[in-house]
């Protein structure tokens, strides 16, 4: 990847606060509690790029991921798409835009419409968006379908998704975000309720399509494994701020930041021999709404000293990466 | 020193039109004071084994042949008030997708001691006050504070759920715990967590845990010795690190093969191709003939049997043990 790829997406301390419902009494004494699901988070998406968003349940990703392609409402930031912030853009011109950004769920069994045929399925949002002319409907139907691998295309065109395996199904997902020729997919662990061998397929059917279209990923997942073989670059969230990011196989050889280094140690790895330091960190991520002075992670953190409950550290660049941590 | 032997088991579910042979023939054991861990593609008979052990099998299900001892009496000639007093007593089962199961009216200690009195048989108010300090017990085993026992489920994370269900597990201290995927749908560190938690309890209860899981780097992590099943089969048994470094069977090399590390170098990973057979028609030979890349005319139209291999706790069923799947 060359440095000099045009940048696809420019995220701008993006934020995303939701309030919490609070009682009479609150909303009374006007008190009002947010969940800080985003904290201004900055990154970049070069066209062509696999960035994986990588963190622990309720760390962000997906809230992240809403923002960028404006399914949600960003609380302030900028989305700088191919040099426009499209943040606060209207829904006519966000309604254009997002024919050339299509988004793949984690669920196979629940993403898909049941009464629809897998051939309606994919044609749904060539109908809705009229990119195309409509003579184009069927030959671009089926050309998403041989690049996912659903051949032959007349059989499995007729389908209904319950007489699909998961993997079928997951494919389905895959060529219906497909056939508008995207530039930007955001995929959410699309491969993490599936079994060993069909998530490498689907994650091997992702590499090829991306290096063959040349789209930008932004690819969710808490499993670092599937991170590290489909990613060019990875970004670490922790409650909802960016802890590390830079360069994957940097990160994940040699991580920076407490929590990245605890989050490697702790993969599992297919070897019973395999000798790994581990790093045990407190309790559990808590939930994005009375957060602590200082560093988010301090409370869990087995290196933290004074500094990290008085002042949040902000992300600095080291050894051409970038972590936000008082040690480094 | 063997708790469980299974022999010989089949499990088959008679439907209207077909009869689905979910566990064929499948012999292993599990040893007092260690983690089995059974692995093997989504569908292959992992649960239905375990339901099985249980005789907890859903109707249509039916175990056609074999024998299971736990120490050494055999369960399946156990009548029904007999295997009643086994199942709460001696064996313990946390099943698939059982941190999902809590009541969300009623508190976690609630419905943990609510169980413990079903498997006391006892609903006298000694009962209670004796199921309500197991409860505290437990949760002290499972490294939670015993107060939260008051909490209503949502306010438990997904890891404290986890513990929970593992409390009441332990709550009648089994001398077997059956533990389906539950891993699954947790974080890393949570994960890590659990999995050192089942380690702790087994070293020191000297518990036989049978481990059910889909995902083998998790059982590399815990088990001392892994069973790999395939479409019903079992194809392999053996300590953790002759299956992970002297797997005989291909199926066992390709699905090892087929996670993706973060340790060693990034390759990319070939699939094994095709798909698990139609257990209601499965193929003649071996089950896995269709997708062995060495599979041969005998594979075809024998089925291999299941026997020693290298050492006397390994054992493959496979006519090609050991050749180079290239
Ligand atoms: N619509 C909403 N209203 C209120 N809180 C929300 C909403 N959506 C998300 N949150 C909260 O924001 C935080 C981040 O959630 P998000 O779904 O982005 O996490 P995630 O990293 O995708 O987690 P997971 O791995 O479980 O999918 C969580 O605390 C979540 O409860
Ligand atoms: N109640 C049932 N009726 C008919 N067939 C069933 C029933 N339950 C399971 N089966 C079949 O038996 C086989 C084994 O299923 P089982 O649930 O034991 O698999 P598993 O290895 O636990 O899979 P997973 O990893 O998805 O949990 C499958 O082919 C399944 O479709
Ligand atoms: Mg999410
Ligand atoms: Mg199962």
């Amino acid at each position: 990847m060359s440095s000099e790829e045009e940048s696809l997406f420019s995220i701008v301390a993006l934020k995303k606060w939701f309030s919490t419902r609070t009682g009479l009494l609150d909303s009374i004494l006007g008190k009002q509690e947010y969940v800080r699901a985003v904290d201004e988070i900055s990154f970049e998406i070069k066209k062509g790029e696999v960035v994986c968003l990588v963190g622990e349940s309720g760390s962000g990703k997906t809230t992240a991921a809403r923002l960028i392609l404006r399914l949600e409402d960003p609380t302030s930031g900028e989305i700088i798409y191919k040099g426009e912030d499209i943040a606060k853009a209207k829904e006519r011109k966000i309604r254009r835009l997002r024919r050339h950004m299509q988004m793949i769920f984690q669920n196979p069994y629940e993403s898909l419409d049941p009464r629809m045929t897998v051939y309606d399925v994919i044609a749904e949002p060539l109908q809705v968006t009229k990119l195309f002319p409509k003579s184009e409907t069927s030959q671009r139907v089926g050309k998403a379908l041989e690049d996912v691998g659903l051949i032959p295309v007349s059989e499995f065109s007729i389908r209904f998704p319950h007489e699909l395996s998961g993997g079928q199904r997951q494919r389905v997902s895959i060529a219906r975000a497909l056939v508008l020729d995207p530039e930007f997919i955001v995929a959410d662990e699309p491969a993490s309720m599936l079994d060993a061998n069909t998530r490498i397929e689907i994650l091997n059917l992702l590499q090829d399509l991306q290096a063959e279209y040349h789209m930008g990923i932004l690819f969710i997942t808490h499993d670092l494994a599937q991170a590290r073989y489909l990613g060019h670059r990875i970004i670490i969230l922790y409650l909802g701020k960016i802890v590390e990011k830079g360069n994957i196989d940097q990160v994940i050889q040699n991580p920076h930041h407490p929590y990245s280094k605890a989050l490697i140690s702790n993969i599992p790895v297919p070897d019973p021999d395999a000798k790994r330091e581990r790093i045990d960190i407190e309790g559990e991520i808590p939930t994005a709404i009375n957060l602590p002075l200082g560093c988010r992670f301090a409370p869990r953190c087995p290196f933290k000293f004074k500094r990290c409950t008085e002042e949040e550290p902000e992300l600095m660049l080291k050894e051409g990466r970038y972590s936000a941590c008082w040690l480094d | 020193m063997v708790l469980l032997e299974v022999k010989n088991l089949s499990t088959h579910f008679f439907l209207k039109e077909s009869r689905v042979r979910a566990v064929d023939d499948v012999c292993f054991t599990v040893e007092k004071g260690k983690i089995l861990g059974v692995a093997g593609e989504s569908g292959c008979g992992k649960t239905t084994t375990a339901l099985s052990i249980m005789r907890m099998l859903p109707p249509a299900g039916k175990i056609v042949k074999g024998e299971i001892y736990l120490e050494g009496i055999d369960l399946l000639k156990k009548n029904k008030e007999e295997m009643r007093q086994t199942k709460w007593k001696e064996l313990s089962y946390i099943f698939q997708y059982a941190m999902n199961a809590f009541n969300p009216v009623m508190t976690v200690g609630e419905q943990i001691a609510e169980v413990i009195i079903e498997k006391q048989d006892t609903n006298s108010k000694s009962g209670k006050k004796e199921a309500w300090k197991k409860v505290k017990e437990s949760f002290e085993i499972v490294g939670l504070d015993p107060d939260r026992s008051k909490n209503y489920p949502h306010e438990f994370s997904g890891g404290m759920r986890q513990r929970a269900i593992i409390a009441m597990a332990m709550a009648c201290d089994p001398k077997l715990l059956i533990a389906d995927e539950p891993v699954t749908a947790l974080d890393v560190i949570v994960e890590k967590k659990i999995l050192k938690l089942l380690r702790e309890i087994q070293t020191k209860y000297d518990l036989g845990i049978m481990f059910i899981t889909h995902d083998l780097s998790v059982i590399a992590e815990s088990c001392d010795e892994v069973a790999i099943m395939y479409a019903g089969k079992l194809v392999e048994v053996g300590d953790a690190s002759t299956i992970f470094h002297k797997g005989a069977h291909p199926y066992t090399r390709m699905l090892i093969r087929s996670f993706p590390s973060i340790l060693g170098e990034c390759k990319r990973i070939e699939p094994i191709s095709g798909i698990p057979p139609d257990l209601a028609n499965p193929p003649l030979g071996c089950r896995f003939h269709p997708r062995c890349p060495i599979a041969t005319k005998e594979c075809k139209e024998e089925i291999p049997p299941f026997e020693q291999f290298s050492t006397s706790r390994h054992q493959v069923a496979c006519f090609h043990a050991g050749e180079s799947i290239a």
